[in-house]
């Protein structure tokens, strides 16, 4: 291991595929534990739910319950119509979270810290919300960018606003969870790196060492708050814009 | 007359136990709301909600910038379709700011009242 902080987000071909006119195609390590992450949430819930029994055990409660956060997350953020979206919300939270989750193990690589990860699902959320919209509510769904009862000169500074506001939407969503976890894994391995810094700087360094380590399981703490909280904002922010898709006029 | 005069009192004193009695509720639950409770929980959603709220803004102005290059590159306009867009985009920024913050606000309300979030 180097005591370069970025190295850990490297992406390394694992298995070349084809190289179609310059394109390399292989499998990469983040494409690895993407596969990992979705045979993890797959296996997990088939097994878990295998029962189906009445009381739930404990395994089949975790699952419940997962449900059960992401259908309250849904409901009372997208309204009760929003529940046909519930599919791509529970798979968008429990991916991301999954994903966030691995990058927590040590060795193991941190796919949501590469900003083209990020920035393609939020580019998915976005697609299905001008989609579905467009498809409910035709030019109607146009009438996001018009806010009613809005004077008409008004309106010509104001719908441009609200369409940079809306294009902001996919670049804010990605940059966020992009941001903080390549941060966190940034902060993680430079106080770590100190720890082996300072120990080999003999008794005092060893002593001193201590307050990096404090540190490093401090921040250990937080990153796993960090992990769930991001994927737990991608999916509340996902409703949100998903309520938008299904009521356009504000 | 003394009858109803002394089922009246008995009423009050009803009445008077069942307000007491919301009060310590109302004082339980608030004492069990993780919002009212202080320590590092607290300080680390500082730090999440600064960083929501500054992406929020900052993607707002990025995408104007992008936004007005891109117009100046295909019209050749050259500082006009930034400048103007630079502008709309902190517009953006702001507009995204204050809807993010209205949206915390509601969070932090609990998930429960949030069912008629018309305006966001």
């Amino acid at each position: 291991m180097s005591n370069n902080p970025t190295d850990q987000f490297k992406i390394s071909n694992l298995v070349d595929i084809a190289n179609i006119g310059g394109v390399d195609i292989a499998l990469t390590n983040s494409a690895v534990f993407m596969i990992a992450a979705v045979a993890t949430i797959s296996l997990f819930l088939t097994l878990s739910t295998r029962g189906r029994t009445l009381v739930p055990n404990r395994w089949q409660s975790v699952a419940e319950m997962a449900y059960e956060f992401v259908a309250n997350t849904v409901r009372s953020t997208a309204g009760n119509d929003g529940m046909r979206f519930f599919p791509f919300v529970f798979t968008l939270f429990t991916f991301i979270l999954m994903l966030n989750l691995f990058g927590m193990i040590p060795y193991f690589f941190t796919v949501t810290s590469h900003i083209i990860i990020t920035f393609a699902l939020a580019m998915l959320v976005i697609s299905v919300v001008l989609i579905y919209g467009i498809m409910r509510h035709g030019l109607r769904f146009f009438k996001l960018f018009m806010p009613s009862g809005v004077p008409v000169p008004i309106l010509f500074i104001l719908t441009p606003v609200e369409i940079v506001s809306f294009l902001s939407r996919p670049v804010s969503l990605s940059l966020r969870l992009f941001a903080n976890m390549m941060a966190g894994h940034i902060a993680l391995k430079l106080f770590a790196s100190f720890i082996v810094m300072l120990g080999g700087l003999g008794f005092a360094g060893m002593l001193g060492a201590v307050l990096p380590l404090l540190v490093t399981v401090a921040l250990t703490a937080l990153e796993f708050l960090v992990a769930y909280l991001q994927a737990f904002i991608f999916a509340v922010l996902t409703c949100v814009y998903l309520h938008d898709a299904l009521h356009p006029e504000h | 007359m003394s009858e109803t005069k002394k089922n009246g009192r008995s009423n009050d004193d009803a009445d008077h136990r069942l307000r007491e009695l919301d009060e310590r509720l109302a004082l339980q639950r608030r004492k069990s709301d993780p919002a009212y409770q202080e320590g590092s929980g607290r300080e680390v959603s500082g730090i999440g909600k600064a960083v929501r709220l500054v992406s929020e803004f900052a993607s707002a102005i990025l995408v104007g910038i992008l936004m007005g290059y891109g117009i100046d590159q295909l019209l050749g306009s050259t500082p006009w379709g930034i400048l103007i867009f630079l502008l709309i985009g902190f517009a953006a920024g702001l507009l995204n700011l204050v809807r993010a913050a209205k949206r915390l606000e509601m969070e932090e309300a609990g998930f429960d009242e949030t069912s008629s979030k018309d305006d966001l």
